[in-house]
């Protein structure tokens, strides 16, 4: 005999027969499947991949690398630049620590001059306001 | 009443026409019956193992009636089967390697027992020779099973189940030299095995 029939027969004794439960089994599954849409097993990595997928998409969406924080106008914040704050400054040293000559000017004609809109500062803005310029005196000082 | 045979002219009518995927799932069920047994065996020889088998037949079937409106009556559809059940063992065949290189264990698939039919009762041999025999078949997998997925197929195609090699490129997807090569290769590795070992003698 040779090798090549000898292989044959030692890998295969005899034809692989689907057995009769096996048949059923699948007939089973398969009428299941012929009646609905719903019958058919969704694929294992479908378990894996829709959430990651799903992820992915809020990622894509938020964009959370690219956030920026708001500009303090929109979050109701009083800004004003560093040149303005310094006149302030200026001005409320020279007045021996009042608010009223910062907030008002003499020389209201002049181009230069800030005027602040505060008619909608509360309690607590100006507060905030005062305790600002004077911690800005205090480190311009060196802390005396 | 007598089952008309539908040649591939047949089918290809039924498929290209506009509600030939309705037909098709009509015609199903006994599409199924005339193939399962011939589409059983070739994914037997492939993957060896009953269960396996099994599952990968009632896979190939789940695949086929979902895209049934990708069968546009190229050849039978047996062929378009089979092109099916070949390219999921050949999947199989790959995660099992896979799942060999993982360092724990999984629960193995053992096949149940195979239905016993007269005529192999009565060429089976004593029992002696028949744990002798499973034993080779069993270090015969083995070696089989070193090979890469399409050369197990493409061998069991050829020496299993005698298909030409045009045939056997295409249900793998490969050249009709790659397939040949693959299968010389594999062939010859285990003929040196029987060879060596002396078990062509008996």
């Amino acid at each position: 005999m040779t090798e090549r029939n000898r292989l044959r027969e030692l890998l295969e004794p005899e034809a692989p027969r689907l057995s009769q439960a096996a048949a059923a089994r699948l007939a089973t599954r398969m009428e299941a499947a012929l009646a609905g849409p719903t019958a058919r097993r969704a694929p294992r990595w479908a378990f894996v991949a829709a959430p990651a997928l799903l992820a992915l998409l809020a990622l894509a969406w938020l964009r959370p690398w690219q956030s920026e924080t708001p500009a303090p106008e929109a979050s109701g914040y009083f800004v004003m630049s560093e040149e303005d704050y310094l006149r302030a400054l200026a001005d409320y040293q020279a007045s021996g620590g009042s608010l009223d000559s910062v907030l008002t000017s003499e020389d209201s004609d002049d181009a230069d001059v800030v005027e602040f809109d505060h008619s909608n500062w509360s309690d607590e803005d100006w507060k905030l306001f005062q305790r600002e310029l004077e911690n800005f005196q205090l480190t311009d000082n060196g802390g005396k | 009443m007598k089952a008309i045979a539908m040649d591939e002219q047949d089918w290809r009518r039924i498929a290209t026409a506009p509600d030939g995927t309705e037909t098709l799932r009509r015609r199903f069920p006994s599409l199924m019956r005339e193939t399962r047994d011939s589409l059983y065996a070739t994914l037997h020889r492939i993957v060896r193992n009953d269960e396996d088998a099994e599952d990968l037949l009632q896979d190939t079937y789940l695949r086929a009636l979902s895209r049934l409106d990708s069968y546009r009556g190229e050849g039978c559809p047996e062929a378009w089967l089979r092109r099916i059940a070949v390219r999921l063992a050949l999947n199989h065949l790959r995660g099992r390697k896979l799942r060999r290189m993982l360092p724990w264990p999984l629960p193995r698939q053992d096949g149940g027992a195979p239905v016993e039919t007269e005529a192999g009762a009565e060429r089976r041999p004593g029992p002696d020779a028949q744990a002798r025999d499973a034993q080779r078949r069993r270090r015969l997998d083995g070696l089989l099973a070193q090979h890469p997925a399409k050369a197990q197929a493409a061998f069991a195609l050829r020496h299993l189940e005698d298909r030409p090699y045009t045939e056997i490129a295409a249900l793998i997807g490969a050249s009709e030299a790659t397939a040949r090569s693959l299968v010389s290769r594999t062939a010859s590795r285990l003929e040196r095995e029987i060879r060596e070992r002396g078990w062509s003698d008996d």
